[in-house]
């Protein structure tokens, strides 16, 4: 327990509802949701709005919430699960409705969402999902998505659709899988039942370990080969020994699997060192591997968190030669900035900052991040440049999550980069 | 690889860390109406705001409208903020007072259908060792037992980490009251929980 205690309330609780609760506490607070964050900056980004005429207060907001839908949307069109940037501002009346928003993920993403009645999805890459709300019901677009569903209500279904299919649910951890083969669901725990959307027909009746696919074709767009249907979140151990097996076994599926091991060691077991291997190990026997580019970025990930960060700059340099079209090319120039920058290198961070800024493809965030940085760095060494880089920034981003702090760089006070 | 929001360093740059003098600057500019300004404090202070207003249970439909109600609150409030304590302590204070306010209302509805005997004990989730969904509703059936001022300090001290003088701060009560309350909070939770598994 924090604070002055020196034991941790209910750990050695033998009551089964005592050491969930130890559990449910050790899970820590829920992923900040980044929708949420949007919807109500959109609800309160004029409060002074109201000031002049209290009585539109309750159709203005109406109009902004509808605005909110619409920043969701750009922000996932664009960019990917996490939208940061400000939201553009268009006409409420061309809005679809929230529950028709799709989520995304790009070819190497993973992401969390929290959806309506206590369920959470885990996307994998390149996977949509219509998450629905409270009458409508979730539908995977395509791709992987593991779905953790508390117990509902007495009488209440929880039903998710892919394809042509109604996975029905009361309360477990399930993965869905659409692909060009079709319709594929897993069951990690619970009980599941699947269903045709258009007559309800009852098709199969799934328990925990248990698989269905269909054979009909169902939309999809993905390439991927098929990854086994185990997620890595929702049954680390029993995906792990698969996976295992498959990285044994070699086949088209190895490659893969060795990669996804790695995964589990960094993100379920935390021993990055056994991560950093096991990736090294993918590389070095999958040199032209479909994932070697993934394996390179978690590598350079690895290292950094590792605090290693000599090898993680030389990786980073490494990867950014290697893949010069790579979408993630600002983040890893950006990290690799931070990484010269939190050392006192600003000159030699200004070199990566400035191809994050000057990258064609890149999320918000990060150029906004090294954008920022660049201008504090070039202020840092006494440039003459840091005044326009900074106006440069303010052009950009002028409701940039660094916009205050360079306004007082602008206005003489001295910034310092934050440390890390 | 499964990416975490900020598990790379920088990953989500942290906010220089405004003086007190700074803060009251952009006070005055958000009070000038100056939407950079706005929105650099909607930024900073957000993520602990919506988790406060999660700590006392506030449902994701409601939640919403709360975190609303607060910044436009915060806004309204922003002349009467003279630089004494620090700029989050006093929105926190803010959203706190809001969040238990609307917490009281919505345990006085509980209280009424508890009165009615409509209300299960929570059920302990048969998968809840492996579902963190399962987990976390049965962990919210169990807070929903506690008075808003023992959910908060208990939410704070278990799962926030906050050290309970900041909780005392927060609450506007004394250290002592703090942990009076999280020793209250864990008596109770844990009959709660020995008899749900009964």
């Amino acid at each position: 327990v924090k604070g002055n205690s020196r034991d941790r309330w209910l750990e050695d609780a033998p009551e089964p509802g005592a050491q969930a609760l130890r559990r449910a506490l050790d899970d820590g607070p829920s992923d900040e949701d980044s929708f949420a964050r949007q919807r109500i900056w959109q609800r309160v980004q004029s409060p002074w709005a109201g000031e002049s005429s209290r009585r539109t207060r309750g159709p203005l907001f109406a109009v902004a919430g509808a605005l909110a839908v619409c920043a969701v949307i750009a922000g996932l069109a664009q960019r990917g699960p996490t939208p940061v940037a400000t939201a553009p501002v268009v006409p409420a009346a061309s809005l679809p409705p929230p529950a028709s928003i799709a989520l995304t993920t790009g070819p190497e993403e993973h992401a969390r969402h929290r959806l309506a009645r206590g369920a959470a999805a885990a996307l994998g890459p390149r996977s949509a999902l219509i998450p629905g709300d409270e009458t409508t019901p979730p539908e995977v677009k395509v791709g992987r998505v593991g779905f953790d569903v508390p117990h509902q209500a007495p009488g209440r279904r929880y039903l998710v659709r892919a394809g042509a299919f109604n996975i029905v649910v009361i309360g477990t951890s399930f993965e869905i899988a659409v692909d060009d083969a079709g319709v594929g669901v897993s069951v990690s725990s619970g009980v599941v039942a699947v269903e045709e959307a258009g007559s309800g027909r009852a098709l199969a009746r799934l328990s925990p370990g248990m698989s269905w696919s269909s054979a009909a074709p169902a939309p999809a767009r993905v390439r991927r080969p098929r990854v086994p249907r185990s997620e890595p979140r929702l049954d680390p151990a029993a995906a792990y020994a698969r996976y295992q097996r498959l990285a044994a076994a070699g086949g088209p599926m190895a490659e893969v699997a060795l990669y996804e091991m790695g995964v589990i060691e960094a993100e379920d077991q935390h021993d990055l060192p056994r991560a950093l291997a096991t990736w090294e190990r993918h590389r070095a026997r999958y040199p032209k591997g479909t994932l070697r580019p993934e394996a390179d970025l978690s590598i350079v990930e690895a290292l950094a968190r590792l605090r290693r960060h000599d090898q993680a700059l030389i990786e980073a340099r490494a990867f950014l030669t290697r893949y010069p079209g790579s979408e993630r090319r600002a983040e890893v120039a950006r990290v690799a900035g931070d990484l010269l920058r939190t050392r006192g290198d600003c000159r030699g961070a200004l070199g990566f900052y400035d191809l994050a800024v000057a990258a064609a493809r890149a999320d918000a965030g990060d150029v906004d991040d090294a954008a920022f940085h660049r201008a504090a760095c070039l202020a840092t060494l006494g440039d003459a440049r840091a005044s326009a880089a900074a106006r440069d920034y303010l052009a950009r981003f002028p409701l940039g999550r660094h916009a205050v702090d360079v306004q007082r760089l602008l206005a003489g006070g001295k910034v310092d980069a934050p440390a890390r | 690889m499964l990416r975490r929001p900020g598990s790379w360093p920088g990953a989500s740059a942290p906010a220089v860390e405004l003086t007190a003098a700074e803060e009251l600057a952009l006070v005055q500019r958000c009070l000038a109406r100056d939407a950079s300004a706005w929105r650099s404090l909607y930024d900073r202070h957000f993520a602990r705001v919506a988790r406060l207003i999660r700590a006392l249970g506030v449902n994701e439909g409601e939640a919403d409208e709360i975190g609303q109600e607060v910044f436009l609150i915060v806004y309204r409030h922003l002349r009467s903020f003279r630089g004494e304590a620090r700029l989050a302590t006093w929105i926190h204070k803010l959203a706190t007072r809001e969040a238990i306010r609307h917490a009281k209302r919505k345990r006085m509805k509980r209280a009424l259908l508890e009165l009615f005997g409509r209300e299960q004990r929570p059920a302990l989730p048969r998968d809840w060792a492996e579902n963190e969904a399962a987990r976390r509703q049965y962990l919210n059936q169990l807070l929903a037992r506690l008075s808003p001022e023992r959910r908060l300090a208990l939410v704070l001290f278990e799962i926030e980490g906050r050290p309970v003088e900041e909780i005392a701060e927060l609450c506007g009560c004394a250290v002592n009251t703090v942990w009076t309350r999280i020793h209250r909070a864990r008596a109770q939770l844990e009959q709660i929980a020995k008899e749900g598994a009964a």
